[in-house]
């Protein structure tokens, strides 16, 4: 728990004022039991002196009782003033909080949104650098990957200029085993006779 | 049918068989009712003349007896389905039913389809195989070799 200035030169006012008026009274008793110079049988007789003594104790318990009242009354009035002020002043220190909260929350957000907005030209600053490199790269590959291409391209139609034809017709004579393809009947009947034991054995389960 | 009466070469199809029978039938009501009615048929001459041959008479049960035989005989035919590229000549298709008969089964019928995706040669479907003996099947199975050498250009 913190208190600020003001609160406590008011305790300690407070406690200020609670001394001073315990000394007073210490004073005053200090006072009454001082004993007097002269023997106070030579002055007074002893019924005198016992009667005085009646008095000045009645007077000082009346002294006593209306200083206390008036102590009590003064001491709840500066009480209840210093607790008046006391509210005030923290009324006014949580108005001067609130202020300096609501100042100091402008002042950061402030702070913070300037560095919020370095920090975003910054990423957008890396983000355009990282576009650039990205595009450079993918052009460059593209290009790259185009070169390839086009090389291969190129052995491909060179090959092709010079072995397609060769290989098409070896393709065609491994593939179809020199067979006349102008003459339907005497290919299929060439290939049953191939396939003739399987055929027969296929057809005979039939049955 | 007894086994060792050969079927006529024109005898070849499904197709054949319904039109046997419908004619069969029509004989048997004709003599039914004493005629001698020329039935029209798509039937063949030979086909014709081999039914003629065997009937031993010119009686209703006769021919009754011959309906009952060639339904027993061919209910169990074997049917090959040829495709081929363009459709075989008269010639082309009896040397076929020919061999199928003597070589792989006596009673064997034939179903020809056209497929001019196979180019040449023929491919034959059985109820249990597929044969394939077409052009566009030969070239297809060394497909890979050439995809190869084409892929080792590069």
């Amino acid at each position: 728990m913190e208190f600020s200035t003001s609160t406590i030169l008011i305790v300690i006012g407070i406690v200020l004022i609670i001394g001073l008026q315990l000394g007073l009274i210490i004073k005053v008793m200090q006072l009454l039991k001082r004993k007097p110079k002269r023997p106070v049988e030579e002055v007074l007789s002893q019924e005198d002196r016992e009667k005085l003594k009646r008095v000045a104790a009645d007077h000082f318990e009346a002294a006593m009782v209306r200083e206390l009242k008036h102590f009590e009354q003064d001491l709840a009035k500066t009480s209840q003033s210093l607790l008046t002020d006391l509210h005030a002043q923290v009324e006014t220190s949580d108005k001067a909080i609130s202020l300096a909260a609501s100042e100091l929350t402008v002042h950061l957000r402030g702070e913070y949104e300037v560095l919020l907005n370095n920090a975003l030209s910054q990423i957008k600053a890396q983000l355009a650098i990282g576009e650039t490199n990205l595009q450079n790269f993918t052009v460059t590959q593209a290009q790259a990957l185009a070169d390839l291409v086009e090389s291969r391209k190129q052995i491909v139609i060179n090959r092709v200029d010079t072995q397609l034809a060769d290989i098409l017709a070896n393709y065609l004579n491994s593939s179809l085993e020199q067979l006349d393809l102008s003459d339907q009947e005497h290919l299929i009947m060439a290939k049953l006779e191939e396939i003739k034991p399987m055929l027969k054995a296929d057809l005979a389960r039939v049955k | 049918m007894s086994n060792n009466i050969m079927m006529p070469i024109t005898f070849v199809s499904p197709q054949d068989l319904e039109d046997i029978r419908v004619y069969l039938r029509g004989l048997m009501a004709s003599r039914r009712a004493h005629r001698a009615d020329s039935l029209a048929s798509n039937i063949p001459a030979e086909t014709l003349a081999w039914l003629h041959a065997q009937l031993p008479d010119d009686s209703v049960q006769a021919v009754e007896k011959l309906i009952q035989q060639i339904e027993l005989e061919f209910k169990d035919s074997p049917i090959v389905e040829i495709l081929v590229a363009a459709p075989l000549s008269d010639l082309a298709l009896a040397k076929l039913v020919e061999w199928l008969r003597r070589e792989a089964h006596p009673a064997v019928m034939i179903r020809q389809q056209i497929d001019r995706r196979l180019m040449g040669g023929a491919k034959l479907r059985t109820s249990r195989s597929i044969y394939d003996l077409s052009i566009s099947g030969a070239l297809g199975r060394s497909r890979e070799q050439l995809t190869e050498v084409i892929h080792g250009w590069s």
